[in-house]
């Protein structure tokens, strides 16, 4: 099957999926990534390997459009005055995660290495899943808000702290005798502190100018034009310096929050319009699943896919205990933290070439976690919604509601 | 939120964006420029790049030839060559060589160069006729560099290992190649392990050394019936070890092949005592002196005879000739054989034997054909082989050979066979 058979069918079978999962009251995004398990290379095999490779360049673009929506979250006026709860909250349920699962593999009698790299690839959360539910139930109110601007600090707070746990094993490892703790330093600081600056600096320029020439433009698909290209430019430009396209597009969104009058009826425009980016994201996340990991999880794997939900689960909690936050967001919000993804994936990638010693386990583990959480985070993330009673709910002051 | 709107921080924060990029750029670690494809050297041109290829391959393998060369200047010093110009591989430190057994008999001292200021002296301690290698002593074994040899043959197929051999006044050859495997071979009755070899052999190496990239001895080229073969040297040792032994050392000064009494032999002959002679080498001493297969040696010198050591005052005693008895059917015949002080051995040149055996073809019955376990395959006749006689006398026809040679009749019978210069008898029954 050529590239193209394969996306009109990804596309069709995402909308039936879709229906289908819905007389069942599972999020359309869990259907979309079934869907892509059955027709992907470990069930079907209609869409090849091949076929995934050529399409990836579409979910690279999704991804971007989502992390946007997202960054639309951090509007200065009110992220100045949440700002600091967020991050207490992702803060705790990130370190809980990570404390949980390093922990109890220390426990189990795995190395420190093994342990501390899991336990960093537990913070992440999946950015994308999460928005689409939210946006498939039209969540409109703190534990939305709650949810989206703790998920775009966790993925930051996810690279920075897999950069200080490369760097420890690195100079437990002894490897500043040979290179020089200067070196070692440099080589692991530098592109944290480079992807994060970077990234954001990337954003704030594309941000700039897309906000800039938004005010000139006002027909829909003039604006639509003006987005795709500015993403577009932004997730290949972060390839080309290596940044993180992640955070730069999460960047564009909040800059043009921030800067731009309009932006409301871009987000509204683009809200319209990228529905069928989403699907084919979705299957093509779902077709990459490869389900007979499932099956070699083992104890090592069936205690990590315990542990992170219940870190994160308890220690949201917990801080939305202590910052006395609505009962229901203490109740509920951990529920919408499990899903996890891409970054999860692209961080077993960088240790197979950091430390190919410790790349076996861990990417056993992570990679057969992943299609279990893909699969649950978003029928968990929609009953956190549901069960706050944001399903559907009226338009209200967004963030101000945390008060 | 109106002071963020305010262009100035704007402005300056998109100036703090692009010096963020541009030094981020600038300062990224070297190793992720490298990976870049604008950044680096200049990629040298086609042309260019396949001429240093070719540079850097002649220069390996310049090293390498030069690599073979020291090994083979080593391995020399462990080497003496012959005055029958063949080589021969130094065994061990008591001044043993081996060297291939060349097609007629060795003279029983001669000469070597041992790559020193002064020639040598050998005598020859074994060499058999049907044997491949031939076991020499150096008379001064001090000035003597043994070769190491490799015990251990777990060579892998497709290793370089290098021939070498000395060649005239002084000077050493060598040839390398690859190990290709190990085969086992025969010659004569001698079963080998057989070294494969990359590199033919050819005359001029017969004697010569092969050696592994350690410099460590793992075959001697030994002379297989008619062509040369690389044996290994666990199998050359054994092949030593035979030809060193009584039997050995009588075979080769008189041609004759001697054995203790079997059951069978002895109730055939109807006699206990005394030493079975079951093969005698047309054209040796022995075959000179009379003595025939089937002879019962029973004395020496008026000495009875019952073991293989008994026979040692054949080669041992520094007399000029000696007085054997031996019985011969009902018979008993008074030999007399040449002492070691004589010149004993083989004809000087092969053709003579190959003269005599085909004389000899005329008067016997030739194995044509022999059926699979039959009596005569089981004591080793071969299609080519030539009887002579049945239970002593000329058989009178072709079918009592026949007869003979299946068992008809359970009678044993014993054969006098000939297989080239080989005589040799064999009880069947």
């Amino acid at each position: 099957m050529n590239e193209l058979s394969s996306l009109g069918l990804i596309l069709l079978l995402a909308l039936l999926a879709g229906h289908l999962v819905k007389f069942i009251r599972v999020p359309e995004v869990t259907g979309y990534i079934l869907a892509g398990v059955v027709v992907g290379p470990s069930i079907l095999g209609w869409v090849s390997h091949e076929n995934l490779v050529a399409l990836e360049v579409l979910s690279e673009v999704a991804l971007g459009l989502i992390l946007f929506s997202i960054g639309s979250v951090f509007q200065f006026a009110r992220f100045r005055r949440f700002g600091r709860r967020i991050l207490y909250l992702t803060l705790a349920e990130s370190g809980c995660a990570a404390l949980a699962v390093g922990f109890g593999l220390v426990l189990f009698g795995q190395a420190w290495q093994i342990a501390a790299l899991l336990g960093v690839i537990a913070i992440a959360t999946a950015p994308a899943s999460t928005l689409m539910v939210i946006r498939e139930c039209n969540g409109r109110g703190p534990l939305s808000d709650t949810l989206l601007a703790m998920i775009a600090v966790n993925n930051i707070i996810c690279l920075v702290s897999y950069s200080l746990v490369s760097a420890a094993i690195d100079v437990a490892g002894g490897q500043f005798v040979t290179t020089g703790l200067w070196s070692i330093g440099y080589s692991t600081v530098f592109p944290i502190v480079w992807q994060i600056a970077g990234s954001i600096s990337l954003g704030y320029l594309a941000g700039l100018m897309l906000s800039a020439w938004a005010s000139q433009v006002t027909e829909h698909g003039e604006i639509l034009i003006l987005l795709a290209g500015t993403i577009l430019l932004c997730v290949g430009v972060s390839r080309i310096l290596d940044l993180s396209p992640l955070i730069a597009s999460l960047a564009v969104g909040s800059t043009m929050v921030n800067l731009s009058r309009r932006s409301l009826k871009l987000f509204e425009a683009l809200a319209r319009t990228d529905p069928p980016f989403y699907a084919i994201f979705f299957v093509i996340a779902g077709a990459d699943l490869d389900v007979s990991l499932i099956g070699s999880i083992g104890m090592l794997g069936a205690y990590y896919v315990l542990a992170r939900p219940s870190g994160k689960f308890f220690g949201a909690r917990f801080a939305a205990r202590q910052l006395r936050l609505d009962p229901r967001l203490q109740k509920y919000l951990g529920f919408g933290l499990f899903a996890q993804a891409d970054l999860a994936v692209g961080l077993t990638l960088a240790i197979d070439r950091q430390f190919p010693e410790f790349a076996t386990v861990v990417s056993t583990v992570v990679l057969s976690g992943v299609v279990i959480y893909e699969i649950i985070g978003p029928i968990s993330t929609r009953f956190a919604i549901e069960q706050s009673g944001e399903a559907c709910a009226e338009p209200t002051q967004t963030i101000d509601a945390l008060t | 939120m109106a002071e963020t709107r305010n262009p100035k921080y704007v402005v300056a924060l998109a100036g703090v964006a692009g010096v963020i990029l541009v030094l981020g750029t600038l300062l990224k670690p070297v190793r992720q420029l490298a990976e870049s494809t604008v950044t680096g050297p200049p990629i040298p041109s086609q042309a260019e790049r396949a001429r240093l290829d070719r540079l850097a391959q002649r220069g390996q393998l310049e090293r390498t030839a030069a690599y073979f060369s020291q090994i083979a200047f080593n391995v020399a010093t462990q080497l003496v060559r012959l005055e029958t110009g063949a080589t021969g591989v130094i065994w061990d430190d008591s001044g043993s060589i081996v060297t291939a057994r060349p097609p007629t008999r060795f003279p029983p001292i001669l000469m070597a160069d041992t790559g020193g200021s002064r020639p040598t002296s050998l005598t020859v301690v074994a060499a058999p006729p049907a044997l491949p290698a031939a076991l020499l002593r150096a008379d001064a074994p001090d000035a003597l560099t043994p070769a190491q040899r490799s015990e251990d043959a777990s060579l892998t197929e497709g290793e370089w290992v290098v021939a070498v051999w000395r060649t005239a006044d002084r000077h050493y050859s060598f040839a390398p190649g690859l190990h290709l495997g190990v085969a086992t071979t025969t010659c004569s009755d001698y079963r080998f392990d057989e070294l494969l070899l990359s590199v033919p052999l050819t005359e001029t190496m017969a004697g010569g050394a092969i050696v592994d990239q350690e410099g460590l001895l793992l075959a001697v080229i030994l002379r297989c019936d008619t062509r040369l073969v690389a044996i290994a040297v666990r199998s050359v040792a054994a092949v030593l070890a035979d030809g060193s032994s009584p039997e050995g050392r009588i075979l080769t000064a008189f041609g004759i092949g001697t054995s203790v009494l079997h059951e069978r032999e002895a109730s055939y002959f109807r006699t206990e005592s005394g030493i079975f002679v079951h093969e005698i080498w047309k054209g040796y001493a022995g075959d000179l002196a009379g003595v025939e297969p089937g002879d019962i040696i029973t004395r020496i010198e008026g000495v009875e005879v019952h073991a293989i050591d008994d026979l040692l005052p054949l080669v041992d005693a520094a007399v000029p000739t000696i007085d054997v008895t031996v019985v011969r059917g009902r018979r008993t015949v008074a030999l007399t054989l040449p002492g070691s002080l004589v010149q004993a051995g083989g004809p000087e040149r092969s053709g003579v034997v190959e003269a005599e055996m085909r004389e000899a073809a005329a008067g016997g019955y030739r194995v044509e054909w022999i059926a699979a376990g039959s009596r005569a395959e089981a004591a080793g006749i071969r299609s080519g082989d030539v009887i002579l006689t049945l239970d002593g006398a000329s058989p009178r026809n072709s079918a009592a050979v026949r007869r003979a040679l299946a068992g008809d009749g359970d009678k044993p019978t014993f054969l006098i066979v000939q297989r080239g210069a080989r005589l040799w008898g064999v009880v069947l029954g």
